[in-house]
């Protein structure tokens, strides 16, 4: 008996003072997204995307509320936030970063994002992306089809849904890396926000933590097949007069760093891809294939070193060929110093091998 | 002879005490017709009795018959008297005459451990017939049965059975010496035997298999262990045993290795459902929502959405309908429970749900738990595990995820330390012989 | 049998290159970290060896029974004592750090000595069980989360995240001279092989074999979890993480999961180590203090407890009050002093150990 009443009494104690993190999840609102933009009187405006629960999912049902909060720091325009909502913020969720595009082009994207990488609760894996015409805008865009909200923003991303080969996606802690990265240049995907829908086609790189270039949504499916081989690409090309569109199979892109002693240092790229067409305004099972796989090899040349030499001409490198210099040559700390002087001078190759695979299911 | 004690029976109206003269000589029976079957009395006594002339050619006739013997001058019969025993007075000399009227020593079906396709026959409430099972099924020389009796009062009659070549001395000796030690007044059941013979009162996981099947009782015979069956009761109880053997289905046996192994991985996954479902929810509702994706953990809210009260009420009221459910259709009579369970299973949780007591997710959570729960082939311990969940909720609501793990690992590190008669109890590997060709391992 | 050693080496192993150890390394990843992590390996590797080779000398002994044969009282007492002690703090700083963990990354609004207690409560209820039930758990939680570690290993290496020219640049680095701290932190992991010290007592009849997975299994295990936080978190910012293998299971992501976000998985297999680690050390330090004073029950106002609670209860009041009052940064300065009395005690150790063998080969040759 007694032994049960200080059995009783320890537990009620630690009862009494465990238990303060236990919130449920109806009191806690889900922040699907957050948007930074600058603010009219203070730096920073933070617009969170709220989700708001319901028992019934159906399309186009989603439910969320859109709160926005001009402060000096995003911490506290956050702390102020929590003042216009009845529960508490769980940002375990926020899957989507989204700098407005004023805020970039204004702005250095690093430390002054220092927020998202320092709490515990953002997570490393959330998307980051660039929002036309601001943050706030994107965020209280409401596709038709969303079922649950922030779908349909978040599913595109993570390739979950849609596969787009316009949507570089970026990972907060990818970012990070490449802020930090000697030799690489961070890049953001673009999100334009339309009444009701996204538009998500091309990626703006960054110089440091500057904003630097644009890249068309044609470039971007290029950078999206230099920097990731990503293999779903489409191209068109004209064959005899016709345009014949090629989508990508399969894509291999490989390069070396040469420095002859004396001569001038060359990049040599090495792109292996297969092809079938998809759309063809002629017959091309009769034409002779070797011929096709030259012409889209051609194609696919001419783009890609197109792109490479506007990134050499604005002085960036999304792609890494400076953090993969560092990895293959063995000077140590000086290494970077280095590229950066040879990078304006490098001479691109590119060695393009296509193989066509098939015309589809017609000739 | 003791005619203090004779008196003292005569109270009952079923003891008898009877004098029989055939005109030569006289002697007196004294039994109960409640225990002793007249066709024997006949037999043994009566009618020889009325053949013979003197009183030495019927001592005889005493001596040369089964199961007779010869008292001492002033011993009690009352003992012998209680236990079926005709006593049998002849010139102040006195035999007793063993003449049993059989209890019930029908033969049911298996319905507590059903198996599909194995034998479908339980063992019997009365000790000799399952012991004439047992020997059927297993005749070996090796075979002992010890007796005993247990409760001082009850005096069951109970044997100890163990293969001499293949059980562990000391575990016999063990399990000897725990038997004799038994101090209660009445022993009815197997799991009082197991109550009575374990050393601490805080008893949670059992350590003895308890079972009414004749195949499971001989497969663990052949493996070394021990039985102790009970008269009275269609139950043996085996040890040493490990957590294996609760998991185990004797139809594993009957059935293919992928098979069986797929059953047992399933009932361990039950196990592990069972026990952290509820508190896992709590966790997850009330600490870390963040843990699931986005999309489940907002119909997880939407489904919250019209619940008043925090989630570990919700598991609580839940929970507590379900046992209720549970014990109310185990100890209504058959008729009355499967209405019982209608009614609550099904109205109650969808009427529940409609009235904002509970979320719709906390019903799938019941009854998965539930579910999960009837997955243990062995009562005892899907019983000892039923209320596994209850600490871990306590633990969820203080601490979280984090509890439930710490729990989890307090329960395993529990079980881990048991040891059934000095055989570890929960292992991975639990090393023991391969009788039946489908468990194996190096020996302990 | 000899795998319950493998599992008190692989469970040291798995903590260890997850908690101080990585962070120490990608501090000095630029120098010598790599040549100490190399050398970290081979001295690691024969360490264990030899100290196995020479424990098998004494079947079914602990150090304390050896001790007992060897040396005298006042030597043996003071260095169970000591060495308990030890055992006592890696289990306490491995629940510290752990409890912070936790704190930041599941329950960051619970109450730190609330998690604490938790932790320490479990620990003190743990240490006193028999070591052979310590050994069943280790088996147990260990083959459980195997799957679930080799999975998260994976994942990380074939991660499209990872990015292989990250780490390639350290490869310049690899020629730098090796420093202490570096090497000290690199020989952590290889220091469950020491637990044989109390666990011994079990192993009555068997010689460990396949001592060449010690070697092998240590390498794998401390070149992934060195490398791929470099790959997923970029060499040039991995240095920046204070928690870094959290940081590294967070990149990863299961795409088709019931729980999306690696970490959690990560996060739960890691409580369960941990809880394992404590429980096992503090176990070790329990039965070297009772052997110590050489009585299994202490009376306290006229009532028996046993030693080993008092020991328990003493080590998680410390734990707890220590738990409390310190923080990431006091915690990384007293695991970088710590480390180097630790390479220092565990070369004295096997030092010993070997000459004991040495000893009783002797005897045994004269007898």
């Amino acid at each position: 008996m007694h032994r049960a009443a200080k059995t009783l009494a320890i537990l009620g104690m630690a009862l009494a003072f465990a238990g303060c993190g236990f919130k449920d999840l109806d009191k806690r609102f889900f922040v699907i997204a957050v948007g930074i933009d600058e603010g009219k009187t203070a730096p920073y405006k933070v617009s969170l995307k709220l989700a708001i629960p319901s028992p019934k999912t159906e399309p186009g049902e989603a439910k969320f509320q859109v709160i926005t909060q001009e402060a000096e720091t995003i911490a506290e325009a956050v702390r102020l936030a929590k003042s216009k909502v009845d529960k508490e913020f769980d940002f375990g969720h926020a899957q989507l970063i989204v700098i407005g595009k004023a805020f970039s082009d204004d702005h250095e994207l690093g430390h002054s994002l220092d927020w998202f990488f320092r709490r515990r609760d953002i997570q490393m894996i959330s998307y980051m992306g660039i929002g036309v015409p601001d943050a706030e805008a994107v965020i209280k865009t409401k596709p038709l089809s969303e079922r649950l909200p922030g779908n349909g923003l978040i599913l595109p991303f993570s390739k979950e849904g849609t596969e787009s080969p316009y949507l570089v996606p970026v990972h907060l802690f990818d970012y990070y890396r490449m802020w930090k990265y000697k030799g690489k240049d961070p890049f953001l995907p673009v999100i334009k926000s339309e009444p009701e829908t996204f538009i998500i086609e091309n990626v703006v790189i960054l110089k440091g933590t500057k904003k630097k270039l644009e890249l068309s949504p044609d470039e971007t499916s290029i950078f999206n097949q230099l920097a990731r081989s990503y293999p779903r690409f489409a191209m068109k090309a004209q064959v005899q007069n016709k345009w014949v569109t090629f989508t990508g199979t399969r894509l291999k892109v490989s390069y070396k760093i040469l420095t002859p002693a004396g001569g001038t240092p060359e990049v040599r790229f090495r792109v292996s891809a297969e092809v079938e067409s998809e759309d063809a305004q002629r017959p091309l099972f009769d034409l002779s294939w070797t011929q096709l796989e030259r012409l889209v090899a051609a194609e696919m040349k001419d783009q890609m070193l197109a792109l490479l030499r506007k990134f050499q001409q604005n002085g960036v490198d999304p792609i890494g060929l400076g953090l993969h210099y560092r990895a293959t040559r063995h000077q140590g700390d000086a290494e970077y110093g280095k590229w950066q002087e040879i990078y304006p001078e490098v001479r691109f190759s590119m060695h393009v091998q296509v193989r066509f695979k098939g015309t589809g299911v017609i000739k | 002879m003791d005619q203090k004690a004779v008196e003292y029976l005569q109270r009952s109206h079923d003891f008898r005490k009877e004098t029989l003269d055939n005109g030569r000589f006289k002697i007196e029976l004294l039994y109960f017709t409640t225990l002793c079957k007249p066709d024997i009395i006949q037999k043994e006594i009566a009618h020889p009795f009325l053949l013979t002339d003197t009183p030495e050619a019927f001592e005889t006739v005493l001596s040369s018959a089964l199961f007779c013997k010869s008292m001492e001058e002033d011993a009690d019969p009352t003992e012998s008297l209680l236990e079926g025993f005709v006593v049998i007075v002849l010139n102040g000399k006195r035999f007793k005459l063993r003449a049993p009227k059989p209890g019930n020593d029908k033969i049911g079906e298996a319905v507590i451990e059903t198996t599909l396709q194995g034998p479908q026959s339980a063992l019997s409430e009365d000790i000799d017939t399952n012991l004439m099972i047992l020997r059927r099924r297993y005749p070996s020389a090796d075979l002992v049965a010890e007796s005993f009796k247990l409760g001082k009062v009850s005096q069951t009659q109970s044997y100890l059975v163990y293969d001499r070549s293949k059980a562990v001395p000391q575990v016999i000796d063990d399990i000897r010496g725990k038997l004799q030690r038994i101090d209660a007044d009445v022993v009815a059941s197997a799991g009082q035997v197991e109550a009575l013979i374990t050393g601490t009162k805080y008893r949670w996981i059992p350590i003895m298999t308890i079972s009414e099947r004749p195949d499971r009782a001989i497969f663990n015979l052949a493996q070394g262990k021990f039985l102790i069956v009970l008269d009275g009761t269609p139950f043996v109880l085996i040890a040493p045993a490990v957590f294996f053997d609760f998991v185990s289905a004797m139809d594993d046996v009957y059935q293919s290795f992928v098979v069986t192994r797929s059953l047992v991985m399933l009932r361990y996954l039950g196990i592990f459902v069972t026990m952290t479902l509820p508190a896992l929810y709590v966790a997850v509702v009330s600490y870390n929502p963040e843990i699931f994706r986005v999309q489940f953990a907002l119909s997880l809210a939407g489904s919250r959405a019209a619940v008043p009260y925090p989630s570990f009420v919700e598991v609580f009221i839940m929970l507590f309908l379900i046992e209720a459910l549970l014990e109310a259709s185990l100890r209504l009579p058959r008729y009355i429970g499967s209405t019982a369970t209608t009614v609550g299973g099904l109205i109650l949780g969808q009427a529940a749900q409609q009235a904002g007591l509970v979320s719709s997710v906390m019903i799938i959570v019941t009854s998965a738990v539930a579910i999960s729960n009837f997955l243990i082939p062995i009562t005892a311990m899907s019983f000892a595990l039923r209320i596994a969940k209850y600490p871990l909720i306590v633990l969820a609501i203080m601490f979280g995820l984090t509890g439930v793990v710490c729990g989890m690992f307090a329960v395993t590190l529990y079980a881990c330390s048991l040891k059934s008669f000095g055989v570890p109890y929960f292992r991975m590997f639990i090393g023991e012989p391969a009788v039946s060709g489908y468990k194996e391992g190096d020996p302990y | 049998m000899s795998r319950y050693f493998y599992y008190l080496f692989w469970l040291s192993l798995l903590i260890n290159t997850i908690f101080f150890v990585p962070r120490l390394l990608m501090n000095e990843r630029f120098n010598g970290s790599i040549m100490s992590v190399a050398l970290g390996i081979v001295y690691g590797s024969v360490c264990a060896i030899i100290f196995v080779l020479s424990m098998n000398q004494f079947p079914g002994e602990g150090l304390p029974e050896i001790l007992k044969r060897y040396v005298p009282d006042w030597i043996r007492v003071p260095s169970l004592l000591f060495l308990g002690g030890m055992f006592a703090i890696a289990g306490s700083l491995i629940l510290i750090a752990f409890s912070m963990v936790t704190l930041r990354f599941l329950s960051p609004e619970t109450n730190p000595a609330v998690m604490l207690l938790c932790y320490c409560g479990l620990g003190c209820f743990a240490a006193c069980f028999r070591p052979s039930a310590i050994l069943n758990i280790n088996e147990i939680v260990l083959l459980v989360n195997f799957p679930f570690i080799f999975y998260i290993m994976y994942k990380s290496v074939t991660s499209r995240d990872i990015d292989w020219d990250s780490i390639q640049v350290l490869s310049d680095y690899a020629l730098k001279p090796p420093n202490l701290i570096a090497f000290a932190a690199a020989t952590y992991p290889f220091t469950g092989y020491l637990k044989l010290v109390l666990y011994n007592r079990i192993f009555k009849k068997l010689k460990i074999k396949h001592l060449w997975l010690i070697p092998l299994t240590g390498l794998l295990v401390m070149l992934s979890s060195f490398l791929s936080p470099v790959g997923l978190l970029g060499v040039d910012s991995v240095g920046e993480y204070l928690y870094t293998w959290i940081s590294t299971a967070d990149t990863l992501r299961m795409q088709f999961g019931f729980i999306q976000r690696v970490v959690f998985l990560f996060l739960f297999i890691y409580i369960g180590f941990s809880l394992l680690y404590i429980t096992t050390c503090w176990n070790i330090y329990v039965n070297f203090v009772t052997d110590a004073i050489g009585k299994t029950t202490i009376t306290v106002k006229s009532r028996k407890i046993p030693v080993q609670v008092l020991a328990s209860l003493a080590i998680s009041v410390i734990t707890l009050v220590s738990g409390f009052r310190t923080s990431d940064k006091g915690m990384l300065d007293f695991v970088i002093g710590w480390q180097y009395i630790r390479l220092a005690t565990e070369a004295l150790l096997v030092i010993s150990v070997v000459w004991f063998a040495l000893l009783r080969r002797r005897q045994k040759r004269h007898a």
